[in-house]
């Protein structure tokens, strides 16, 4: 079963007509599974605030409650692109929420695979400082509540932009190895081939920058060749995935080359990190482009339930190969450490 | 100290302008080049409404030499740079790979929110530079 997250009835996280990363993202997303023939197998999580001790793993109290009165006193710009309406803590915590909720569900056996259609998007968010659309990271919440319980999460960030928050949260944790491909140069200015983690967890950061026009084969190449051997040594117990969409070619924030049958081809590799069923969610964070965003995730989620839609034939012939061969050297032939499974 | 190069935040406030108008002032008489940086976020502000900043960049390239033509007035030897990422981040990153000895800044009217790094640009510079910071106050 895909158990999924999400509810576009309690979000009220409206920063005005002209953002891009507005309240129909989700039901887009959610199309999606409709869209993939997937219907029949999915089951709806129940919605659930994260706690203040769920969220105190990754953000400090000082920050929620200053996030808290901001938001209830009306809310206003954070920075020039993240905006909070009155409405946005609670929605924010109901995304984190579902992130909880779905890896609840998947412990539980309750399926195979999760997805969480939430927003806010979280993988920008510092501990301290909401950036890029991003209040809370609802990805390293997760993490870090099952790192908690000994587990070894291992975070596959596909979103176009590097994930600063969630590099930053695990920079020195080795129980979380997090990889991502993203185009460069591009916001946040983070995401170097040579940010490789801190020293309690050396190489358990793969950053794999991409040029403009790359394309899926290009993805696919980083994830068999760079990312796999790190992946064997480190011996994740979970896989959440950091699912942007703003890869896809249509996208107007970024110009990565995607179509939505890459994603197909990557959520395969990536549920093949994993240690068998019931242990990958993917998270959405970022997709602006509604139509692109359904066809997507609707792909992903066929491709991880062993399903066949792909709406748009994968794509290849883009730039990137050496972007690929800096990583490999870095993270493979030159071994920048790892820890592996204890 | 000798300050050889001075780094300034430019985007469309007037705080920022009062930031340029100072150094244009001041690099000439100290001899020193110019670096007129701005930070290119998620988005853009062009006309009325927020765009995609990436498929922008040509047109936020040509607001900040609009905003640093005050240093060409002035005659002073300056370069601008687009760099991505949120504003304190990149102008510190900014400051590390050019070697800047100073960084300027205008103080914006808008106040942060106590509890999250965020709102004061001026503040966190202060905070987290290890080079000397210039805040622009509103009478300067």
């Amino acid at each position: 079963m895909l158990l999924v997250g999400g509810d576009p009835a309690l979000d009220r996280h409206d920063v005005g007509a002209g953002h891009p990363e507005r309240p129909p993202r989700v039901e887009a997303a959610l199309a999606g599974i409709e869209e993939a023939g997937l219907r029949d197998a999915v089951v709806h999580l129940e919605p659930r605030r994260a706690s203040e001790e769920e969220l105190m793993r990754v953000h400090p109290a000082p920050y929620l409650e200053a996030l808290r009165a901001f938001c209830e006193a009306g809310g206003g710009n954070l920075d020039p692109d993240t905006v909070a309406v009155a409405g946005s803590w609670d929605t924010a915590l109901l995304a984190a929420g579902a992130v909880l909720a779905a890896v609840d569900g998947l412990e539980q056996r309750a399926g195979e695979v999760a997805f969480v259609a939430a927003r806010p998007p979280g993988h920008h968010a510092l501990a301290d400082q909401p950036m890029g659309f991003c209040l809370l990271n609802n990805v390293a919440v997760a993490a870090a509540s099952l790192t908690a319980r000994g587990e070894r999460v291992l975070v596959v960030d596909w979103d176009v932009h590097h994930g600063n928050g969630t590099q930053a949260i695990f920079w020195d944790d080795p129980a979380v190895l997090y990889v991502s491909t993203h185009e460069w140069p591009l916001y946040p200015g983070t995401g170097r081939v040579e940010e490789t983690g801190g020293p309690g967890a050396p190489g358990l950061t793969v950053n794999i920058p991409l040029p403009a026009g790359a394309t899926g084969n290009v993805l696919c190449h980083a994830l068999d060749d760079v990312v796999a051997p790190v992946v064997e040594r480190f011996a994740p117990t979970w896989v959440l995935v950091s699912a942007g969409y703003d890869a896809h070619r249509a996208d107007p924030l970024a110009d990565l080359a995607l179509t939505a049958g890459d994603f197909a081809d990557l959520a395969r590799r990536v549920r093949a990190f994993a240690p068998g069923p019931g242990r990958t969610a993917v998270v959405l964070e970022g997709g602006y482009d509604l139509d692109a965003l359904r066809r997507s995730v609707g792909a992903t989620l066929a491709s991880l339930m062993d399903g066949d839609y792909r709406p748009e034939h994968p794509s290849s012939g883009g730039p990137g190969a050496a972007a690929v061969e800096a990583a490999l050297r870095v993270h493979v032939h030159d071994g920048c450490g790892g820890e592996t499974a204890r | 100290m000798s300050v050889r190069r001075i780094l300034v935040a430019v985007d469309d406030s007037e705080g920022a302008a009062r930031a340029v108008r100072f150094v244009a002032s001041v690099a000439g008489p100290l001899g020193a080049e110019v670096l007129a940086v701005h930070a290119l976020g998620l988005l853009a502000e062009i006309g009325d409404r927020p765009v995609p900043a990436q498929t922008h960049r040509a047109e936020v390239a040509a607001m900040l030499e609009e905003w640093a033509s005050p240093l060409a007035a002035a005659g002073v030897a300056y370069r601008c740079l687009l760099v991505d990422g949120n504003p304190v981040q990149a102008l510190l990153s900014a400051a590390e790979q050019e070697a800047a000895d100073v960084v300027v800044v205008g103080k914006r009217a808008r106040a942060g929110v106590p509890g999250i790094q965020l709102g004061s640009t001026s503040q966190q510079l202060v905070q987290h530079a290890p080079i000397p910071v210039v805040v622009v106050p509103e009478a300067g």
